[in-house]
């Protein structure tokens, strides 16, 4: 039964798009590409910028904040006297632990990481842009 | 000669080319399957250029173990099926209710072969065009898949996410509603001339 279905469909005239549909199709993907490219271009030029502008706060808030826990006299210590390390080195551990700055290695850290994505995001697009010109082509 | 799966994997590694290639491959298919349920030639060519560009969009979610035929239909047959709920061209349960009441008499015995004079007419085409046209959206859609797209069951109840039992009733059914209207129409005209 069905092989006479197959038989009588063949029969279904075949309708013909435009003959420009195809490229049709392809420009308009190729430029809704640039269009996409162009706004994560924008995007992650302004968090560049941004991470930028917050590197110098961040690096600051991390030194005050090592300064007035005594991180930064703790690891001093490290480095003055060999012999103190190896007597007291678990006190010494504890206390570089308990002094360490969290939140300003939090706050620089994240500047660094958005700053390293927003630079890669920066030549990904940028290459992708470039290539557009010659997509679908 | 690359398989689709290999184009997409090509595109989304950078050769942009390889979008093109798929776009020339299947929009002559897409075309032919919108054309089945949307009349106007410019809605039929911007629904199926709609249907290029989402498939673009979401290129990079497509699962590369998965046909990507079958996906490029699903996405077709939702586009199509959105455009006419919005466009309201048929009534919304047309497209919800698979199971609807027999539009024609159930007169034919399904073990009748179909009449020789239709292979014979000269205008077979359109004769078979208008019967589809006269059967149940989905009915409709899995005739079409199947008859014209050589899709198998399976893939087709992937396509409209349906078990594939229910396809193949549906389908069975539709093949019965196109068979009592085909032998209705022809015995009519044959009356005629």
């Amino acid at each position: 039964m069905e092989h006479e279905y197959k038989r009588l469909f063949a029969y279904l005239k075949q309708e013909v798009p435009s003959k420009g549909l195809v490229d049709r199709i392809i420009a308009t993907a190729a430029y809704k590409n640039k269009k996409r490219a162009q706004v994560k271009l924008i995007y992650n030029a302004f968090i560049f910028a941004l991470s930028i502008v917050l590197f110098i706060p961040a690096i600051q808030y991390l030194g005050r904040e090592a300064t007035q826990s005594g991180f930064f006299q703790y690891g001093s210590l490290m480095f003055s006297d060999g012999t103190v390390i190896a007597v007291f080195w678990k006190e010494l551990s504890l206390s570089l632990a308990e002094s360490f700055p969290v939140f300003g290695s939090l706050a620089t850290l994240s500047v660094g990481f958005a700053f390293l994505f927003a630079l890669r995001g920066i030549i990904t697009n940028k290459v992708g842009l470039v290539a557009s010109h010659h997509q679908f082509n | 000669m690359h398989t689709d799966e290999e184009l997409v994997r090509a595109y989304l590694s950078g050769d942009t080319t390889a979008f093109s290639h798929l776009v020339e491959q299947y929009t002559n298919y897409i075309y032919n399957f919108v054309r089945r349920f949307i009349t106007q030639k410019n809605d039929a060519e911007d629904i199926t250029q709609e249907i290029f560009i989402k498939a673009w969009k979401h290129l990079s979610s497509f699962d590369e173990t998965r046909s990507f035929k079958t996906w490029l239909f699903t996405i077709a047959k939702n586009t199509t099926f959105d455009y006419i709920r919005r466009k309201r061209e048929i009534l919304f349960s047309d497209i919800e209710d698979v199971h609807g009441e027999y539009w024609i008499e159930e007169s034919i015995e399904d073990s009748a072969p179909l009449p020789i004079t239709l292979f014979e007419r000269k205008e077979v085409s359109e004769f078979i065009a208008n019967a589809l046209q006269k059967l149940p959206i989905h009915e409709r859609t899995i005739l079409i898949l199947y008859y014209q797209n050589e899709f198998t069951f399976e893939e087709i109840a992937k396509i409209l996410r349906k078990p594939m039992n229910s396809v193949k009733s549906t389908h069975f059914r539709a093949l019965k509603k196109l068979k009592s209207s085909l032998v209705h129409q022809n015995a009519i005209e044959k009356r005629i001339t």
